[in-house]
């Protein structure tokens, strides 16, 4: 009778705890994103696209049975509340890993991340976060912002300059092609891969101009656009986000500036055609993944169908490419705990080292497949260009640095 | 005392299975989300100066009700939606602390937002969305800036919630609460 009552009175107890051990184990990852600050434009729709990756994540079993909490926080683009969420994600939270966002931030972390061990994959495409001996456990997805630099300023010298007749009696007369970067300064995402447009820019033989200083929430950039007129440029290189570089490109268009213009990957989305209409016609932008509900890449119907789910309220023609670069980030961090995990080492060292195995691996969103090495931390030396023709992006080339300048791509690693 | 025991253990046995099994085999119910009001927390003067990237802060408290028709308890897990003052979106706060919300039964959730002007003022520039909406309004952002500032003390402008996202875990899993809401009321 004894063990009959036990028994009752252990069922009854297992029933009284089962409601409340709802959840599996779980692994926190931090994300700080940006949705209010001076990159929002293109940072909310990161940020929604960050947490619909998540639950895909999660829907797919999470990291071999372990369900992702992620734990978002929006920054402002101010780098001492970076800073601030961060040390709260690692220190209360104990995050295994971070999902960040700017250069100024991600930068201004990284040497806390090296100390703390933080695997941290960022929205920052720095080539200044890809030498492992910096900066161990920084990571992105896409080529870095000095190889897109290096892959616009290549595609237009060769589709255009070396190809459209318009160039034709200048070529012949040895002239070369006329070059300005319109950007902001101090903002670090900007100025990061200036040193490395410039070497490619004289590479390839271009006269080269004074840089223009463009705020990131310029309306008017008039008198730049100006100041640039006077030097003739045939092309200009734009590294601000979306907003800025529509203002910038509809004054070239308003005054008269005659320059092709190519741009860094966070200025050029759908958003840049709609703000800058016909102006915006034949940019030359920095492609990191396939555009957001483009057909093809493997899973772009589950990317579309996350953010219809989890965020129904967003109109589908107002998502970005940026939800899909969210995703990016999120696939290469899964990849990389799965592998750790799986090798009995799910801590940020294991997660690093497990990151540091993938070989030309396919994230499954339009992206070039992704190699890290322990001594190499660049994603890909593939940068891909697209041109908008008609207000559509049209592929224009394609260029593998590694395969064009394999004695130069090793010292490039890092700026 | 031996029967009193058995009849005890049966009792206990009985009611969390009769709890237990609605909870597992009845579909959750969607827990409704009410914005009751939004209070002034702390207030300073308006100030903005671009320059030196500052401004004043105002801190809003936004409180919701939070009722959950279920009856078994609901956990709140994650919280999150846009502020938007006239229509321009501000700020999206996300919370994350624990709140489990009895059966039949309805809480409150505080949740404060700190603006501050300055960073309000790149909210105004940056994304195309709010430039349209100020530019339609024939200001200037330092101008709404202020008339926000000042106007607040008497909600003399519409405080918008959108996309508002809840997310519960309950013994059947995970549900998603979607809500929004504006304030001060219209009159009817």
């Amino acid at each position: 009778m004894k063990r009959i009552l036990l028994a009752i009175g252990v069922i009854a107890v297992a029933f009284l705890f089962a409601g409340t051990l709802w959840g599996a184990e779980v692994i926190k990852v931090g994300a700080i994103n940006d949705m209010t600050g001076g990159t929002c434009d293109v940072g909310k729709d990161y940020a929604l696209g960050i947490a619909e990756a998540i639950a895909y994540v999660n829907d797919m079993g999470g990291v071999n049975g372990k369900k992702i909490k992620l734990l978002q926080f929006d920054y402002g683009y101010r780098i001492p509340e970076a800073v601030t969420i961060y040390k709260r994600l690692r220190d209360y939270d104990k995050v295994i890993a971070v999902l960040g966002w700017g250069t100024g931030d991600t930068e201004a972390l990284s040497p806390t991340i090296t100390k703390d061990k933080m695997p941290y994959v960022s929205a920052s495409y720095s080539a200044h976060l890809t030498d492992p001996k910096k900066t161990p456990y920084n990571f992105f997805f896409s080529a870095d912002y000095s190889t897109n630099a290096r892959g616009c300023i290549t595609a237009w010298y060769e589709e255009i300059w070396l190809k459209d007749p318009k160039f034709k009696a200048r070529r012949e007369r040895g002239e070369k092609p006329r070059f300005v970067c319109f950007y902001s300064w101090p903002t670090p995402y900007s100025s990061a891969p200036i040193k490395a447009i410039k070497d490619q820019a004289k590479l390839l033989g271009f006269e080269i101009g004074p840089d223009q200083d463009v705020s990131l929430t310029a309306l008017d950039t008039k008198s730049q656009v100006l100041a640039a007129k006077k030097f003739k440029p045939d092309l200009v290189w734009h590294g601000n986000t979306t907003m800025s570089v529509a203002t910038a490109l509809k004054d070239s268009y308003a005054l008269g500036l005659g320059a092709w213009h190519i741009i860094n990957n966070w200025g050029f989305d759908k958003n840049l055609v709609k703000l800058a209409g016909p102006a915006a016609e034949n940019a030359i932008g920095a492609v990191p993944c396939a555009f957001f509900g483009e057909k093809g890449p493997r899973l772009m119907p589950k990317i579309v169908e996350y953010a219809k789910k989890l965020n129904p309220g967003i109109p589908e023609e107002n998502r970005l490419i940026r939800t899909v670069q969210a995703w990016g980030a999120v696939l290469l961090l899964w990849e990389g705990m799965k592998r750790a995990d799986k090798a009995g080492k799910l801590t940020g060292e294991g997660i690093r080292e497990a990151i540091e195995t993938l070989r030309d691996f396919d994230l499954g969103i339009g992206a070039p497949p992704i190699t890290f090495t322990p001594t190499d931390h660049r994603p890909t030396s593939i940068a891909q260009a697209y041109i908008i023709k008609g207000g559509k992006f049209k592929f224009l080339k394609r260029i593998d640095f590694k395969k064009r300048w394999p004695d130069r791509w090793p010292k490039w690693l890092g700026w | 005392m031996r029967r009193v025991l058995t009849i005890w253990l049966i009792l206990a046995f009985a009611v969390t299975a009769i709890v237990g099994c609605q909870a597992f085999m009845a579909k959750p119910k969607t827990p409704v989300i009410k914005l009751n009001r939004v209070e002034v927390a702390h207030y300073w003067k308006f100030f903005l100066e671009p320059k030196k990237k500052r401004g004043s802060t105002l801190d809003l408290a936004f409180i919701f009700d939070i009722t959950n028709p279920n009856t078994y308890k609901v956990m709140l897990d994650e919280f999150r939606f846009t502020v938007a003052f006239e229509g321009i979106e501000l700020s999206t706060p996300i919370v994350y602390e624990d709140v489990y919300i009895p059966g039949k039964t309805t809480s409150q959730l505080r949740v404060h937002v700190a603006l501050d002007a300055y960073t309000a003022l790149l909210a105004l520039l940056v994304p195309a969305g709010n430039v349209q909406a100020w530019k339609k309004m024939g200001t200037k952002p330092p101008a709404l800036l202020k008339k926000w500032w000042e106007g607040i003390q008497d909600f003399s402008f519409p405080i918008e919630v959108r996309n508002g996202v809840a997310k519960f875990s309950t013994p059947k899993g995970e549900i998603i609460a979607p809500f929004k809401g504006v304030f001060p009321k219209k009159k009817k």
